[in-house]
């Protein structure tokens, strides 16, 4: 009869509106999504799962594309770059220097001085996939906002090399698995 | 036992009591024509900081529940469970910019804000919160009811013209097109029940549901929903909010609108929306009878789950388009309101008043309306003599692959 699609749309959103009491029962103490991203979207669960963000945060993917991090080999506690410039010269949006050092370190080029301007970096990832000493990795930090422009957003080679040992101990990226070389 | 209905008539009286109180402390200091404009002055006092703080739950609990239909929470930042976001709302647009448009009638469009926010706080004037909670029992409450709440279209439509903006003057438009189309349905709606009642003072609306011993919904279905659907229409609410179709027209009338004279728009939306599900409940659900609780929460608790319904509505449809929100108003709502209105006056005139044989001749009525409309709208029940041609579908276009 005219007007039954109505009460059958009534009927649906009325359900909604009463499973997301029902899920928030079910999780009770609990009133919102936490921890795992995936721990309210089930296949048996109802209602809302929305992240309440700045209290809960996910944890980014492993190939989630951050600022650049220097990696650094923990075996021999040295930075893996090898200082050829390849990433200055990849880098679309010219936000690296690099130099190299005078002396080799065991037999090894080293950079002596890397800067990083994440102003102008697009997060392309070309300078990661070139380098040919897998001496970069993206940082997973989401929260990458200043108050202002410049100084505040230019990593040198301390601080780049310091963000590599804290998110890839390993001097590993990504951390979970070795990324496929490009065929 | 006794005792138990003293303290339950206490509750029940509490407001008359404390405003005839009130007026005969006045008394011992004012003159006879003070005490009168005192309490006249109060009473308006009253209704508008009523009708402004109820704006407080009544957005909260809107955006609430349209949240939890679409699967959110709603607002849960600022106070417990988010229960305060409307005070930051308010400080927010507040603290706005207030921006005129420099090619905008000036005069017309800072007036045009105020404007529709004055009927709203008229029209619950004449509303009967409780027994004995009515600022003046005018003889002619509905008339008074629709002539006042038309006057909110001219507000609206004051802001469209005057902002000198293209989408702003069609929400103008479509809200007076709207407003006089749904006007005419609503009011042919109501009376029939007012056939019933023999009386436009809203209070003896509802002493005549008490005399029938059944709400007017049960007696006049059709008519309910016909209000309920004009209503929603008339205040410019979801889905007939086309006036301020923001996915065609941007905002409609408000589009130039900023800060303070912003939120006066939404404010009288709001309110417009409390006192369109007010009417229905004086006019359909029995006002503030019912049994045990006093008198005043019957009549908010019925108020607010009209307003629940609405929001409701609100999450569900998706918003009409222009010619079939005038088709749906002068095609289906106002014959069916005609019909209605005929069938009652009949059936009114043929039935003995207050009896049950009357009210259930008065159901019978509506049921052999909306069989017989359902026989005209839905092709299922009659046969359907026309041939359906089926057309095959041209064959998509195919894209190059490479």
């Amino acid at each position: 009869m005219l007007g039954f699609g109505i009460l059958k749309g009534m009927a649906v959103t009325l359900r909604r509106f009463v499973d997301t009491y029902v899920g928030d029962l079910r999780h009770f103490p609990r009133r919102y999504a936490s921890g795992p991203v995936y721990e309210r979207m089930g296949i048996r669960e109802r209602g809302a799962f929305t992240i309440q963000y700045p209290e809960v945060k996910v944890p980014m993917f492993p190939r989630y594309r951050g600022p650049l991090i220097l990696l650094t080999d923990p075996e021999t506690a040295m930075p893996k770059c090898i200082a050829c410039g390849l990433c200055e010269r990849t880098c679309p949006t010219e936000s690296i220097k690099v130099t190299r050092a005078e002396e080799k370190v065991e037999g090894q080029n080293v950079p002596a001085t890397y800067e990083y301007d994440m102003n102008t970096c697009m997060f392309c990832g070309f300078c990661v996939q070139i380098c040919p000493s897998d001496a970069l990795g993206h940082s997973p930090e989401l929260e990458t906002g200043t108050y202002s422009k410049g100084e505040a957003l230019m990593l040198n080679l301390e601080q780049m090399l310091e963000l590599g040992r804290k998110h890839a101990p390993g001097g590993v990226w990504p951390v979970e698995e070795k990324e496929a070389q490009p065929s | 036992m006794q005792s138990i209905q003293g303290i339950l008539e206490f509750v029940d009286q509490i407001f008359v009591n404390l405003s005839s109180w009130f007026s005969s402390q006045l008394a011992s200091y004012l003159p006879e024509w003070a005490v009168t404009f005192v309490m006249m002055f109060a009473t308006v006092l009253v209704l508008i900081v009523f009708g402004l703080a109820s704006i407080i739950w009544i957005n909260i609990f809107e955006r609430k529940i349209i949240g939890r239909i679409q699967d959110r929470y709603g607002p849960n930042r600022f106070g417990p469970w988010g229960l305060l976001q409307c005070v930051a709302d308010m400080v927010k647009l507040l603290t706005k910019e207030d921006v005129t448009p420099s090619r905008a009638d000036r005069l017309i469009f800072n007036l045009a804000a105020v404007v529709p926010i004055v009927p709203t706080f008229m029209i619950l004037a004449v509303l009967p919160f409780g027994r004995g909670m009515v600022a003046t029992d005018l003889s002619i409450g509905f008339l008074y009811i629709v002539a006042v709440g038309s006057l909110g279209t001219i507000g609206i439509f004051m802001a469209g013209w005057s902002s000198n903006n293209k989408y702003s003057i069609l929400g103008g438009m479509r809200t007076v097109a709207q407003m006089i189309s749904y006007e005419i349905p609503m009011v042919l709606s109501v009376v029939g029940v007012l056939l019933l009642v023999g009386s436009l003072s809203m209070v003896s609306i509802v002493e005549a549901q008490g005399q029938w011993r059944l709400p007017f919904i049960v007696l006049q279905p059709l008519a309910f929903v016909l209000y309920f659907t004009a209503a929603i229409a008339e205040v410019n609410r979801a889905p007939f909010d086309l006036p301020e179709g923001e996915s065609e027209i941007v905002a409609g009338y408000h589009i130039e609108y900023s800060g303070i004279k912003f939120a006066m728009f939404l404010l009288a939306e709001y309110i417009n929306a409390f006192s369109i599900c007010a009417i229905a409940t004086t006019v359909f659900l029995g006002g503030w009878q019912g049994p045990i609780l006093p008198s005043w929460a019957w009549f908010f608790l019925k108020a607010y789950a009209l307003y629940f319904v609405l929001i409701w509505l609100r999450g569900t449809l998706p918003r009409l388009r222009v010619d079939q929100l005038m088709n749906f108003a002068w095609k289906t709502l106002v014959p069916l309101a005609l019909a209605n209105l005929m069938v009652t006056a009949l059936v009114v005139k043929l039935v003995p008043q207050y009896s049950l044989v009357g009210a259930i001749a008065l159901l019978a009525a509506n049921v052999v309306i909306i069989v017989c409309i359902a026989i005209v709208k839905y092709p299922r029940w009659r046969q359907d003599k026309r041939e359906v041609v089926l057309v095959s579908r041209t064959p998509t276009p195919q894209t190059e692959s490479s």
